[in-house]
């Protein structure tokens, strides 16, 4: 199967590799099929696109790369779809936003992915995090330490 | 907007699948229990919309706006 992306251009992928959100996410409920993928292998970031919708595609990273005390407490109705709760089995990634003050982490709604079902959820996160926080300053922490 | 007055511990019903239940009423507070599927998740609308501003956010990124984190 391929897709002519808007960001990535055209990309081949199987079924196996596709990753079913049954419900969606938030605001975007018509996008179930997803990949993953890296267009710059060994970034923090990668991205899930849409297979059925070209121009849809979220960049991700794992949340506690950036903020070491994330935690992460849900709700079991967002835990049942995704079956067994396996800590390894299970990844954990959240969306990063762009505005004008920098990037920011979406710290209250993350991609919780069972990596052997290949089923996602976007769940809420019991822990009060924000749905905008900031790395503005920490990012250019980063920098200068790269 | 359907309007329907309920006590507490009555219900209603949303399509075949989907019970919402009057819980509690304390002053201007109403505590609300609803079953409903796994497939049709259930969300407090503010939550709702600012997470479904955040998708919309993050969905509008280019690949050079991450170039900080790489």
């Amino acid at each position: 199967m391929d897709i002519n992306t808007s960001r990535f251009g055209r990309l081949q992928f199987s079924m196996a590799e596709t990753i079913c959100f049954p419900a969606g996410l938030i605001g975007l409920e018509d996008c179930r099929s997803w990949i993953l993928i890296s267009p710059r292998p060994g970034d923090r970031v990668i991205w899930v696109q849409s297979t059925q919708q070209a121009e849809i595609a979220l960049p991700l990273v794992d949340p506690r790369t950036f903020v070491h005390d994330f935690s992460l407490q849900i709700e079991p109705s967002d835990w049942a779809p995704l079956g067994k709760r396996e800590a390894d089995l299970l990844q954990v990634l959240v969306t990063v936003g762009s505005r004008e003050t920098g990037l920011s982490l979406n710290l209250l709604a993350p991609l919780v992915i069972n990596c052997e079902r290949r089923i996602g959820r976007q769940v809420i996160n019991l822990n009060d995090w924000a749905v905008d926080h900031s790395l503005g300053t920490l990012s250019s922490d980063l920098q200068r330490t790269a | 907007m359907l309007v329907l007055s309920r006590q507490r511990d009555e219900s209603i019903m949303i399509g075949e699948d989907v019970v919402v239940t009057i819980v509690d009423v304390r002053g201007d507070r109403v505590r609300l229990g609803i079953d409903a599927p796994t497939e049709i998740p259930v969300h407090r609308r503010e939550v709702y919309e600012a997470i479904h501003r955040e998708n919309q956010r993050s969905a509008a990124a280019k690949i050079d706006d991450l170039d900080t984190i790489r």
